[in-house]
């Protein structure tokens, strides 16, 4: 059964393609995207837009390159993933013009499948590879001394994890252009570094928890009978703890950090995709392909995954959408209630939680700022979720 | 429902006596004041206390034996019954959630009616706004500014920062006492409505909407009824099935959400129970409200499945699974 070579004008739309066109529609929708995007481009070059270090410096007549000497080796993960993720992108348009339809699914699935490979390992290889450098050096001061020349700083000059006791709760000002916390950091700095914290914990916690859900919910709805009700009782569970509560728990007892957080609200929000997976797949069951697939004797793999997922995954999807605002405000409550990660890796929700000092007094740029960077990211992707949801739905789209 | 909640008990009990670490030595403080061998002497001393040294799987059977008896065993911090922590605060979240649950049914079911009804007018538009942007602001953002803006003595001092009645509210009348109280509630509720109240108008309104389209509407329309009758008998008796199934999901939600809110209005409640316990690894407490909690939603659930049967009579629980 070879491949029938068709001709390309024939190939008509992917139904990417069609989601994409109607989803496309909605100006409101692409804006919210664009803002995402633009959120990753901060969080990915969060070292060159906020760091205390300059990219280079003369010192002694020497020019040195402090910024990229400090660079961790999440800066090289979060580097390395940003690449492949933007290749994938092109490769995706790539695919339009070469691939047929009809295959396309699979060959995009391997693709993201050998690129992820690649950044893990990647991931891995720095960490073990990069040495960790502190650089202590105030580069500021060696200016104004006058030991060094020539500095090129980045466009918000201070360190996130920097703390000055002179310069503490100081309101916004031509200099901390958001004001200082608590400890004398900058709030911009740190909003920009914290960015990585939230859409990460949003982006690793769904995928957890849509991996979970559609595994569960398509074994649950495939077999149905015994299965089904053992596995909706386990579901049960998972939905009658309070989830926050369940947070808390493992936190506070596992250690804080950034993993276990990511794990812990995959771990505890698979619940709603398995029900939605599982719904779905009681419906595709008794349709005549899966019937067919069933009798010619494919492994049960194959049914599942291939045969029987991309009928039903349009809904999941909806929902991880909406799941990362989900998860972006459980990581907030997380740091807000001090839970989250340890000090002085910076979070959003630990920002806002400095609002009210201890002392009563309220520092309004310490809550609004940190606050309206939530805000702004939850109400992104619950738009981007909306337009989603419109554009999937086929009641809405017109017949092709 | 009693597999369900062994289940979740099982799980908070795994999670919280396999983690390292035990309440004693957190609280007698870093180490270094008692010399090891009086810290490790105290340490055993009170697990034996507190039955704490028996295998794991005997602590669960015994803790499962009293809970059926409703003996939730003493709180390692507070050094009383747990039963009667709960005693004192569950009623102050409940009242709490419940002001919060009628006050989102209530005003969200009419005024997701009204936007479908009005569909893609001035009151639909605006109110798809204001919805999706109180379904976008976090919790905690709204009680801080609240308690920025209103509570002190920065800007507004218009309500009061923290509890829920003044010191001196025990010398009041019964009028005054309320009008205290509800001044204190005022501002913790709506910070506990908001995000339901956005989720469920919204609902409302994309159920009304289905409905509104729906042939029977147009038969109903065409056969003469007045509209207040094809809307209020016709499409909202049909739409509201959806709603009684959301009830079922808000519940947990707005029971995890209180850790926030009594944590944020310094309310003695069962989330801050919750919350203290936590960090000072109070086992009995955490298994009490993790086991109340689990029992108020089991019940939250079983409420919308008796509800959604009496809304919609096909619905029958005979012969299903």
């Amino acid at each position: 059964m070879g491949k029938q070579p068709t001709d390309k004008k024939n190939w008509g739309r992917s139904y990417g393609e069609m989601v994409w066109k109607e989803f496309a529609k909605s100006k409101l929708s692409i804006a919210s995207l664009v803002f995402i995007v633009f959120l990753f481009f901060l969080a990915i070059f969060a070292p060159f837009l906020a760091n205390d270090k300059p990219f280079m410096i003369k010192i002694n007549g020497q020019w040195n390159y402090p910024l990229f000497r400090s660079l961790t080796a999440s800066d090289y993960a979060v580097f390395l993933a940003a690449a492949f993720a933007v290749f994938q992108l092109l490769l995706i348009r790539r695919n339009k013009k070469y691939i047929e339809p009809s295959i396309r699914g699979q060959v995009l699935g391997r693709q993201v499948f050998v690129n992820s490979l690649i950044v893990v390992i990647g991931t891995v290889l720095f960490f073990v590879m990069v040495p960790r450098r502190l650089d202590a050096t105030d580069y500021k001061e060696m200016i104004v001394s006058g030991s060094a020349e020539g500095a090129v700083f980045a466009p918000i000059p201070y360190g996130y994890g920097r703390t000055d006791l002179k310069i503490r709760e100081q309101p916004p000002s031509r200099e901390h252009w958001l004001g200082t916390d608590d400890v004398g950091s900058d709030v911009l700095c740190r909003l920009i570094h914290g960015s990585r914290i939230s859409l990460s914990v949003g982006f690793v916690a769904v995928g957890l928890s849509v991996l979970i859900g559609v595994f569960v919910g398509a074994v649950l709805g495939y077999f149905g009978g015994k299965v089904d009700f053992v596995g909706m009782r386990i579901v049960e569970i998972f939905m009658a703890i309070p989830p926050l509560l369940l947070m808390i728990t493992v936190v506070a007892f596992f250690g804080r950090g950034l993993f276990l957080i990511m794990m812990v609200i995959g771990l505890i929000t698979w619940t709603s995709n398995a029900r939605f997976v599982r719904a779905e797949f009681f419906k595709l069951r008794q349709q005549d392909f899966v019937q067919s697939a069933v009798s010619l004797g494919l492994p049960l793999r194959s049914i599942l995954f291939r045969h029987m997922l991309p009928n039903g995954i349009a809904p999941v999807l909806v929902n991880a959408t909406f799941g990362i605002a989900g998860a972006i405000f459980y990581e907030a409550a997380l740091s807000f209630l001090g839970f989250g990660v340890a000090p002085p890796t910076p979070s959003w929700g630990q920002i806002l939680s400095l609002g009210v000092s201890t002392s009563g007094r309220f520092l309004w740029w310490l809550t609004l700022f940190p606050g309206l960077a939530i805000f702004l990211t939850a109400l992104a992707y619950n738009l981007v979720g909306e337009g989603l949801r419109d554009a999937v739905d086929p009641r809405l789209r017109k017949a092709a | 429902m009693i597999p369900t909640l062994i289940g979740i008990t099982l799980m908070i009990f795994a999670i919280s006596r396999l983690a390292p670490g035990d309440p004693f030595s957190l609280q007698s403080g870093p180490g270094g004041q008692l010399d090891a061998k009086t810290f490790g002497n105290y340490v055993e001393q009170q697990k034996k206390l507190h039955g704490l040294d028996k295998p794991l799987p005997v602590q669960y059977v015994l803790w499962l034996k009293n809970t059926a008896m409703l003996d939730f065993g003493d709180s390692i911090k507070h050094h009383r019954p747990v039963f009667e922590l709960i005693k004192e605060r569950l009623p102050i979240t409940l009242m709490l959630n419940v002001i919060a649950f009628v006050l989102i049914y209530t005003i969200s079911i009419p005024l997701g009616v009204l936007a479908a009804v009005r569909h893609k007018k001035f009151v639909d538009t605006s109110m798809s706004v204001i919805v999706f942007v109180l379904w976008s602001i976090p919790v905690m953002l709204a009680g801080q500014l609240f308690i920025g803006y209103f509570c002190g003595p920065t800007f507004k001092n218009w309500f009061p920062p923290a509890g829920l009645s003044s010191n001196d509210a025990d010398t009041m009348a019964f009028l005054p006492w309320l009008g205290n109280r509800l001044w204190h509630l005022v501002l913790p509720v709506i910070c506990l409505t908001y995000r339901g109240f956005a989720y469920l108008a919204k609902q409302v309104r994309a159920g009304m909407l289905d409905n509104l389209r729906a042939d029977y509407v147009r038969t109903a329309r065409a056969k003469g009824l007045s509209n207040l009758v094809v809307i209020g008998r016709h499409a909202f008796r049909n739409s509201i099935i959806p709603v009684i199934t959301i009830m079922a999901t808000l519940l947990p939600a707005m029971i995890g959400g209180s850790i926030i809110i009594e944590s944020i209005f310094s309310i003695p409640g069962m989330g801050r129970l919750a919350f203290e316990a936590v960090t000072t690894r109070d086992y009995n407490v955490i298994m009490a409200v993790a086991t109340i909690g689990g029992v108020l939603n089991l019940m939250g659930l079983l409420l919308a499945d008796i509800a959604y049967a009496i809304a919609d009579p096909r619905v029958s629980f005979e012969g299903k699974l």
